[in-house]
Order: structure tokens, then C-alpha cells, then sequence
């Protein structure tokens, strides 16, 4: 009987040693991911810079990140800079990574950088499953003077999609017809300012199979919150490899816009083989419930 | 003589001659199939659950040696409503075991009831079903079994006991001929070499030509031709060590799926259907029995090697064919400690572990007509300007999958008596692990067109190469617990009350059926076309569990010639397992879970011999099974009734021996009886349904103390019935049950 009490006994000082080993707890991510980012100046003007990296070292541990903003500036006149954010607390769910942080002291070079004070800084993380890849935004304050929104490239908008198609029997009749299946990936292209907005899952009526498009070379300009899309007609394409024409369901009169982590899209369809024209408005949003706020 | 009137096949006619050499030694006193002494032999055998089950805490049916010859019980199928609320309807092929019980059970995947043959658990379910020749005793325990038994017992359990060598000595033929040019043969030998050690040997072979014609071929669909055999030893070393070998093995051969068009009501396809399997157990049970206690041993390994083709639309078309198959072998160790001290306080403990590893592939081949209809049509309705068409007017979807999978458990279970009382509580704790390894590809091209399809307007050639691999984990725990109550009536043969609630489970899985259809998906996707479902939400299923209140009652008359067992349950289920077809044009079954369900009923069987030569049974179950939460996203199924499952089940059948004064025929017996079941919900709107049916069966046995010779007859009436719907690609089927049946059975027994 001894024998198995001290049997016992090893037994469980080893799993609680093993359990209690520090090593085993340690959980660490780092992200690097590519944004786009605009900035707005205390007198209105927006200006959007070169594509840059931002990298996220999150410590799942004591809940803090390191966060690199890679080359950035906030005036055309000022050189770029690469700032380093340090132990910045964050929580993590289900949806994903959640920063919310202020008076934040950059470093550059190891060196804190007092001449800048970042207020309301706003981040989330979360994985797409479009892009199968991580996405984020980030939105902050530098010296209340300059405000920075910046959206990954592709931005993916796949939560709470929401598609309402008016179908346009006659001039007298139409029939109401929902989605919320829809998913958006939209490519940006700041040398041409054109946009190649990517529709997964669209649909426009019951009957008709649902399909993934996309509706290539939209104009885009920035915003103080994000970006405006418009296009006055294009003829959508399949997303494979050849990109086919679908010439039966040319779009018009587009617009589009994406103001913090919403997107919100309208067009008119015309089904040429039904004869029909659907009028539709669609919103989604790029991370799961909350949008990112707004600065 | 039965081998010079029936021509019978050679392996049959070498098993003879064996059998004679066999049993060139000297036998010991014969026995008939159901004397006292045999069945003790029997309730001894069950090591775990109470030996007698007329006094115990679960609601029970129990079919013994002369019933099972006179209702022709030869595997699980034939005891569908016997038991009440038990249903298990004959369609598909012997892959198909689908086992209903209290509104619980799927079509495919884990099963809702455990079933052992001579204490072995069958692990897998599409083994259940195969002819089992000398079946002594079946038991079928109702309510959940999982404190005792784990896993798939969440329904109850089925044992069946097989003739033991130590009992019986001599040697049994069969034949048996019946309407659809059906033909059965078996040869057993049972030798007992000394009070220590016996051995049996088993052969069978059964053929049939079915009963259904296809009308693509002029052929009739559901032949089967099956072999099988057992050996058995069982050997007594000294008088505390028991040990018994079980090796059985089983080869079928079937033909494909009777199932007719609702709508024309003919059965006709044009591609190959077929159902093979190659299986053989072997369990070795060891106990070693003391004063105090007895320690049980029980091993198993299981193999099986099957083959299911379909023509999967079945329909005259080319549209798609879908073959799985698959080599599974599986490990089982069961250690029980079980305590003999016959003192208030009883008690059973025991550790539980398996292996089991499958090896699976599933290719669905997609054909002419499936390709334009499925896929081109599809696509150029959406796009006629530019159309596609097909390179080559075939391809596969390859599947393959290993799929390993291990559980243990440990369990326990006290009772104690304190006067006319016994109270049970059990516990057991089990933990349950599975991977899937999958290989998806599928390597095929189309062309598009501008305008119209033609040489002169290619506009691309596109390639589809798609190789996609992954691997899935899941694992489960769970806690089972029982308590039962059970009051010993003061009568005479102690007729008890009894109360009982448990915890029931069955295991969580893959859908490894649906990967042809995620390939599919990602084709449509290569194409630009989108998935008809979310393809993360139909890879895997989640446990189904369950809880079981049960009041009954075992009464028996003091001069034994009444019984009746009467229960009521209710049963409260949580993420029901539901064999589904997704939506779309899509080739597999889904297994999903419903929200919440719950079932309520009652359940009565009674026995009657007013005198020794006559007998009555009769059975009745009733259950009210619905959802209470079930949502697919697109119909809110709450309140509806659970669907493949009976509200009634019945059975009736009386028995007259009328005794004979000639020397070569001891008696003639009369048997007449009746089954009845429905209605049955098709589907989960209940917008289609079988309505309540009975089929009558009788029987006339000529017999003597060697020989019996039986006259029968099953659906007497040629009564009209489905035993199965469905909806593939927008088609509805049927499967009628099979029309009358005429047969006549010589058994001779060789003492």
C-alpha cells in the first residue's frame, strides 16, 4: 500500500512540475503586415503616402505588444521615420487582437522620441478567411494635429455582410431580394489610383448561381477616414483564371466608400438575360461586430 | 439425404465430411437447444450487465433458441420491432445498419445502439449486419448502456450469445429455400473433448437473386451471395479459469440499391452498384473467478475490408458514380473487475481501450451527363457569352483518408440491497480521440468559348489541378453517470419496479462523405463560381448526448405462465445527430446536429402460456420524438417530428404445439404473427411520411427430437410498404419492403 501511495505521490509532483514549468506557457506572434496609410492635417487635407509595414510582436503572456510603424511620415516635408511602440496592452477574443491605447511615447532607434505624443490609438487584428491571411487597421492621433488611418492592401470586408436587391420588374413593380453571404477584397493601386474590387458570393436573385467577380479598374480617391470608390460602367469579369467577361450582368453607375473598417457599396445591374435591373446596396464590414472607431 | 436433394456447394459438401471426422469422438449426453443447463451456460456469459435481467433496472427484451428458429432471427435485422420501439429497416445493403430506438438514431456514421456478439463489442456498424448461424439468446437492452459499455450505447445495446460446445454437443444442418431463388446452407459441429474443453465449427453459405428488377438492365438489383463461418473453443483449465476464443468471419457479395423514383415508381440505373465486404473477428474472453471476485479479460481484433459502389443519382443517366472503400482494423481491451461476495454491497470496475485505424478512399466520378447538367449548365446559364465545355466527358474527385482513432474509459458501478431495495450508481469517465489525414485533388480541364463552342472561338483552355491535404483533429470527454432504483415485489418470483436515470453518447466524427463535395466546391471555385454551403461548417460532427428517465416494471405470475414488462421514458437529447442531404446538386450525405430534441413514450411486452403447448406475445411501443431546436439557416425545424424514426412499433404472435402419437413426428406447431410500424417522418418539415403498416407472418413446424421441418411465410398479405426516402440532386426515391415470402427450413440435429 506504501508503495502505491509514493507511486502516487511521484506521479502527481511530476505533473504539477511539468504543469508549473514557465517554459511551456510562453506564447508569442509576430505579424507583419503591409498598409496603406493616409493622413489628415489639422486643416482638413489628406494626404496618402507609400505603402509601408507595420509588425506586431503580440505577448499572448502578459498581454502587451510591440508594435514597429515602418518608414512613415505625417508632412510631406518630413522625412520618414521608423517608430517603435512599446508594451502596449491589448486583449484578444474570438474576433480577434483589440488595441486601444493612449499617450504613447514613440521610440526611434531606441530613443524616445518626446517631440511626438500618440493619442487614441485604435488597432485590430483578426484572420481572413478570404485572404487567408492576417489583417489589421490602425487608426491614431500624433500631437492632435495629424490623423492617421491606416487599411491593409487588400482590405477584406466579410463580417455581417448585408446585400439588398431591388429588383426592377417594371416601372411599376419591383421585388425586394437579401443576402448576407457576400464577402469583398479590394486591391489598391496608388500609382493609378484604380482599384480592383473583388465580390465573393454575389448574388442579385434567387434563381441566379451565386458567383465570385470582379469589377476591375474602379477610380478611387482618399478620404480623412478611408477611401471613395466610383465608376459610371464596367463589364464585371469571373474570378478565375481567365478572368471571362460577364457580359450579362454589366454594372453602372457605381459608388463606394470605406470609412473605418465599413464598406458600403451601390450599383445598378442590368441582368440582360432575364431582362432585368437590379438597383443594389450592400455593406460589410472588415472585422467581426465593431468597426474600428473613427478619428 | 439434404445433400443429395439440394445441390449444395462444394465447400459445404468438404465442411460435411469433416464434420464427420470431427466428431468421431464420443458425445456427452445431448441436449436440446434450450434446456436449463444450456441456458445457464448462457447468463453466465454476461460478464458486465445483470445476470438476470427479468430483475433488473433496464428495460429489456430477450429472445431465446426456439423463438429465434420460429421468427427465422439470423441477424440484427430480423429482430426490428420484436423488441418494442426497436427499429431497424431492411434497405441499401448490409452496409446499411440503420438502428432507430425512442426516436434516436442516424443513417450513417456512429450508431445509437452498441451491439456484442459473445461479449465482444462490434465497433463498427457496417459489420453489424451479417447472418449468424446458432444463435442461442439475443438481448436487447433498452435506454442508454454508456456507464457500462461507452460509446454508441446511448439507444441500449443488443447481445448475442452463440451456442457454446460445453452445452450443446452433435451436429446441426440447415437448409433452407425461399421465394427470390434464396438459398441457405449451414453445417455446425459441436464437440466436447472433455468437461475442460469444447469446440464448434461453423460454416454457412446463402445465396439469393433478389427481389427487385432494374429495369435499365432487366436484371434483378439486390442478389447477394454471402459465405461465413466460426469456430469457437472454449476450455475450462480449472475450475476458476475460463477461457473462450471466438474467430468468425463473413464474405458478401450484394448487389446494389433497389430504389425507385417516387415519381414513376420504377427502379432504373444505368451504372454498376454493389456492396463488398471481407470481415473476420476474433475475441479472446478470459475470467478468472475467486471467492471475492472475478477478473475478466476481454480482447478483440476486428477487420474488415469493404467496397460500396453506387451509381449514385440512380437514375438511367450518366450522371456520377461514388465508390468507398475501406480497410479498418481495430483493437479492443476490456479489463472488469467484477465482485462475487453475495452480501449487500456489489460492485464492477473496469478500464476500456480501442484502436482503431481506417484507411479510406472515396472517389466520385463524374460523368457526360453530370458534367453538362451539374457543372456546364451551371455555369453557362450564369455566363452564355463566353460558354465551357468540358476537355474530356469524365473525371474524378479523388478523396483518400486515414483516420485513426482511439478511446479509453474507466468505469465503475456499486449497487446496494437493503431489504426489498437495490440501489445502483455508476460512473464512468471516457475520452475519446480522432484524426483525419485527407488527400483532396482532383486533375481535369475545360475550355471557354466567345459566343458559342466551336474549334474556331477557344478563348482560354483552363487547367483545374487542385491538390489539397490537411489534417483534423478532435477529441472528446465525457462523464457518464447512472443511478437506478429498483423495489422487489413480495411475490413469489420477485417481480420488481424499477427507476433509472442515465447518461447517454455517441461519438463525434467527420463527414468524410462530404469531401467529394468541398472538391466540387473548389471547382465550382477555379470556375468563378461560388460554394452553395460553408464548407468549415460540414467537415466534422459534434457528440450527440442524452439523458434517460426511465419507470418500469418486470412482472411475473407466481406460476410463471404471465410476464409483462411496461416502462415509460423520457429522454432529453442535445446536439442530435441528422443524416442529411446538403443543399444543392451536391454527391454526399451530411451528418449535422440538430439543436435540441426530446422524446417521451412507453413501452409493453407481454407473455402468455396458458398451458404448456400454447403460448402469446405481444409487444407495443409508442414514442413522440421532436425537435425542440433545430434551425439549418434556411427552415426552423422546432416541433417537428424526428425524422426515419416510428411513432409505433407492435408485434403479436401465438404459438399451438399440438403433440402427435407417431414415433417420427413428436409435434406440430402452429405460429401466426403479426409486425406493424409507422408512422415514419421522411424528412425533417415532415412533408413526407410512411404511414402505419403491418405485415402478418405464419409458420407450420413438423418436428421430432432430430429433425424440425418449417413451413413460413413473411408479409403474408403482400402488403404494400417503403422502408426508405430520400432526395439526391432534386430526385426523390423509395425503397418498398420486400413483397411476400414463402420458405421452407430442415434443421437436423446430429446428437
Amino acid at each position: 500500500m506504501k508503495k502505491v501511495f509514493y507511486l502516487i505521490a511521484l506521479v502527481f509532483a511530476v505533473f504539477t512540475t511539468s504543469c508549473t514549468n514557465e517554459d511551456d506557457n510562453n506564447f508569442n506572434e509576430k505579424l507583419v503586415l503591409q498598409h496603406i496609410y493616409s493622413v489628415t492635417s489639422k486643416n482638413g487635407a489628406t494626404t496618402t503616402y507609400e505603402p509601408t509595414y507595420f509588425t506586431y510582436e503580440l505577448n499572448y503572456n502578459n498581454g502587451t505588444a510591440d508594435i514597429t510603424l515602418k518608414d512613415v511620415k505625417f508632412s510631406p516635408m518630413m522625412p520618414n521615420i521608423t517608430m517603435d511602440l512599446k508594451n502596449v496592452p491589448f486583449t484578444s477574443s474570438m474576433t480577434g487582437v483589440k488595441i486601444n491605447a493612449t499617450d504613447l511615447i514613440p521610440e526611434v532607434g531606441g530613443t524616445p522620441m518626446n517631440d511626438y505624443t500618440i493619442t487614441s490609438f485604435a488597432c485590430r487584428i483578426a484572420h481572413s478567411s478570404v485572404t487567408n491571411i492576417s489583417t489589421s487597421m490602425v487608426s491614431f492621433v500624433v500631437n492632435n494635429a495629424f490623423t492617421i488611418n491606416a487599411y491593409p492592401n487588400p482590405s477584406t470586408f466579410e463580417h455581417d455582410s448585408n446585400t439588398h436587391v431591388v429588383d426592377i420588374v417594371s416601372s411599376s413593380t419591383t421585388t425586394d431580394f437579401d443576402y448576407n453571404k457576400t464577402k469583398y477584397a479590394i486591391v489598391l493601386n496608388q500609382e493609378t489610383n484604380l482599384a480592383d474590387i473583388y465580390l465573393y458570393n454575389v448574388k442579385f436573385a434567387d434563381g441566379m448561381p451565386a458567383m465570385n467577380m470582379i469589377f476591375k479598374s474602379v477610380s478611387f480617391t482618399s478620404t480623412a477616414s478611408g477611401f471613395d470608390f466610383t465608376c459610371e460602367e464596367l463589364i464585371p469579369c469571373l474570378n478565375n483564371s481567365e478572368q471571362t467577361p460577364v457580359d450579362s450582368y454589366p454594372i453602372k453607375n457605381l459608388t463606394a466608400s470605406v470609412s473605418g473598417g465599413k464598406l458600403s457599396i451601390n450599383f445598378l445591374c442590368n441582368n440582360t438575360i432575364a431582362n432585368r435591373l437590379y438597383s443594389v446596396k450592400s455593406t460589410a464590414y472588415m472585422f467581426e461586430s465593431d468597426s474600428l472607431p473613427t478619428n | 439425404m439434404v445433400c443429395s436433394i439440394i445441390n449444395i456447394s462444394k465447400p459445404i459438401a468438404t465442411v460435411c465430411s469433416l464434420a464427420i471426422a470431427f466428431c468421431s469422438a464420443t458425445f456427452a449426453q445431448e441436449h436440446s437447444v434450450d434446456t436449463t443447463l444450456f441456458l445457464n451456460e448462457i447468463t453466465i456469459s454476461a460478464i458486465k450487465q445483470d445476470v438476470n435481467l427479468t430483475q433488473s433496472g433496464t428495460a429489456n427484451t430477450q429472445i431465446k433458441g426456439r423463438d429465434i428458429e420460429k421468427f427465422n432471427i439470423i441477424s440484427a435485422k430480423n429482430i426490428s420491432e420484436i423488441a418494442p420501439n426497436l427499429h431497424i429497416p431492411d434497405y441499401g445493403s448490409r452496409i446499411t445498419s440503420s438502428i432507430y430506438v425512442r426516436g434516436m438514431g442516424t443513417r450513417i456514421d456512429q450508431p445509437v445502439i452498441g451491439m456484442n456478439i459473445d461479449n465482444i463489442p462490434i465497433m463498427d456498424k457496417n459489420n453489424y449486419d451479417f447472418d449468424i448461424i446458432d444463435i442461442a439468446r439475443i438481448e436487447i437492452l433498452r435506454g442508454p448502456q454508456s456507464t457500462l459499455f461507452g460509446r454508441n450505447t446511448m439507444g441500449g445495446l443488443i447481445n448475442i450469445y452463440t451456442l457454446s460446445p460445453l452445452s450443446y454437443q452433435g451436429v446441426r444442418i440447415l437448409s433452407e429455400y425461399a421465394s427470390g431463388n434464396t438459398y441457405k446452407a449451414a453445417v455446425s459441429v459441436y464437440n466436447k473433448f472433455s468437461n475442460q474443453l469444447g469446440a464448434s465449427l461453423t460454416a454457412q453459405y446463402s445465396s439469393t437473386d433478389g427481389f427487385f428488377i432494374n429495369e435499365s438492365n432487366g436484371e434483378k438489383c439486390d442478389n447477394e451471395r454471402q459465405w461465413g463461418g466460426r469456430f469457437k473453443l472454449q476450455w475450462r483449465p480449472s475450475r476458476n479459469l475460463h477461457i473462450d476464443n471466438t474467430f468468425y468471419f463473413s464474405i458478401l457479395r450484394q448487389g446494389g440499391y433497389p430504389y425507385e423514383s417516387a415519381t414513376t415508381g420504377i427502379i432504373a440505373y444505368n451504372d454498376t452498384c454493389f456492396y463488398r465486404r471481407n470481415s473476420f473477428n476474433d475475441g479472446l474472453t478470459i475470467r478468472w473467478i475467486t471467492p471475492h471476485f472475478t477478473l475478466s479479460s476481454i480482447t478483440s481484433f476486428q477487420y474488415i475490408d469493404d467496397n460500396m459502389t453506387l451509381d449514385q443519382d440512380f437514375l438511367p443517366l450518366s450522371y456520377f458514380t461514388l465508390t468507398q472503400a475501406r480497410k479498418q482494423s481495430t483493437i479492443t481491451q476490456d479489463f472488469i473487475l467484477k465482485g462475487n461476495d453475495s452480501n449487500q454491497y456489489k460492485w464492477i470496475l473496469g478500464a476500456f481501450g480501442f484502436y482503431k485505424h481506417l484507411d479510406m478512399s472515396a472517389p466520385v466520378a463524374f460523368k457526360d451527363y453530370g458534367i453538362e447538367q451539374l457543372i456546364e449548365n451551371n455555369r453557362n446559364n450564369a455566363v452564355p457569352s463566353y460558354p465551357i465545355y468540358w476537355d474530356t466527358r469524365s473525371f474524378l474527385l479523388e478523396s483518400e483518408f486515414e483516420n485513426p482513432n482511439y478511446g479509453l474509459a474507466l468505469y465503475h458501478q456499486s449497487s446496494y440491497s437493503v431489504d426489498r431495495w437495490i440501489f445502483t450508481a455508476g460512473l464512468r469517465l471516457d475520452y475519446e480521440k480522432t484524426d483525419l489525414s485527407y488527400l483532396s485533388q482532383c486533375n481535369t480541364s475545360y475550355s471557354t468559348y466567345e459566343g458559342s463552342v466551336g474549334p474556331n472561338n477557344l478563348f482560354a483552355n483552363s487547367p483545374v489541378n487542385i491538390h489539397d491535404t490537411g489534417d483534423i483533429s478532435k477529441d472528446f470527454i465525457q462523464l457518464l453517470p447512472k443511478i437506478s432504483a429498483i423495489y422487489q415485489l413480495p411475490t413469489k418470483n420477485r417481480s420488481t419496479i424499477f427507476f433509472s436515470l442515465a447518461k447517454g453518447y455517441k461519438a463525434g466524427g467527420f463527414n468524410t462523405q462530404m469531401f467529394s463535395d468541398v472538391l466540387q466546391q473548389r471547382l465550382m471555385g477555379v470556375m468563378g463560381l461560388s460554394a452553395s454551403y460553408d464548407i468549415n461548417q460540414v467537415v466534422g460532427y459534434k457528440p450527440e448526448q442524452s439523458w434517460n428517465a426511465e419507470l418500469g416494471t418486470h412482472l411475473t405470475t407466481d406460476n410463471n405462465n404471465f410476464t409483462a414488462d411496461i416502462s415509460a421514458f423520457y429522454i432529453r437529447c442535445t446536439d442530435q445527430q441528422l443524416t442529411r442531404f446538403p443543399d444543392g446538386n451536391t454527391t454526399g450525405r451530411i451528418m449535422s446536429n440538430a439543436g435540441k430534441a426530446r422524446s417521451f413514450g412507453a413501452e409493453i411486452s407481454l407473455k402468455y402460456t396458458p398451458t404448456q403447448n400454447l403460448e402469446f406475445n405481444a409487444n407495443y411501443g409508442y414514442t413522440n420524438a421532436k425537435f425542440i431546436e433545430y434551425n439549418n439557416g434556411q427552415q426552423d425545424f422546432a416541433g417537428k417530428q424526428i425524422p426515419y424514426s416510428p411513432t409505433n412499433t407492435m408485434f403479436a404472435s401465438a404459438s399451438y404445439k399440438i403433440p402427435t402419437n407417431v414415433f417420427w413426428l413428436e409435434s406440430i406447431s402452429l405460429n401466426a404473427n403479426v409486425k406493424g410500424v409507422g408512422e415514419i417522418y421522411w424528412d425533417e418539415s415532415n412533408s413526407m411520411s410512411q404511414p402505419f403498416y403491418a405485415t402478418v407472418g405464419a409458420s407450420v413446424r413438423f418436428e421430432n427430437k432430430d429433425y424440425s421441418f418449417d413451413l413460413w411465410t413473411q408479409n403474408l398479405t403482400d402488403t404494400d410498404f417503403n422502408t426508405f426516402y430520400f432526395v439526391s440532386i432534386g430526385n426523390a426515391f423509395l425503397q418498398r419492403g420486400k413483397p411476400r415470402i414463402i420458405g421452407a427450413t430442415l434443421r437436423i440435429n446430429i446428437n
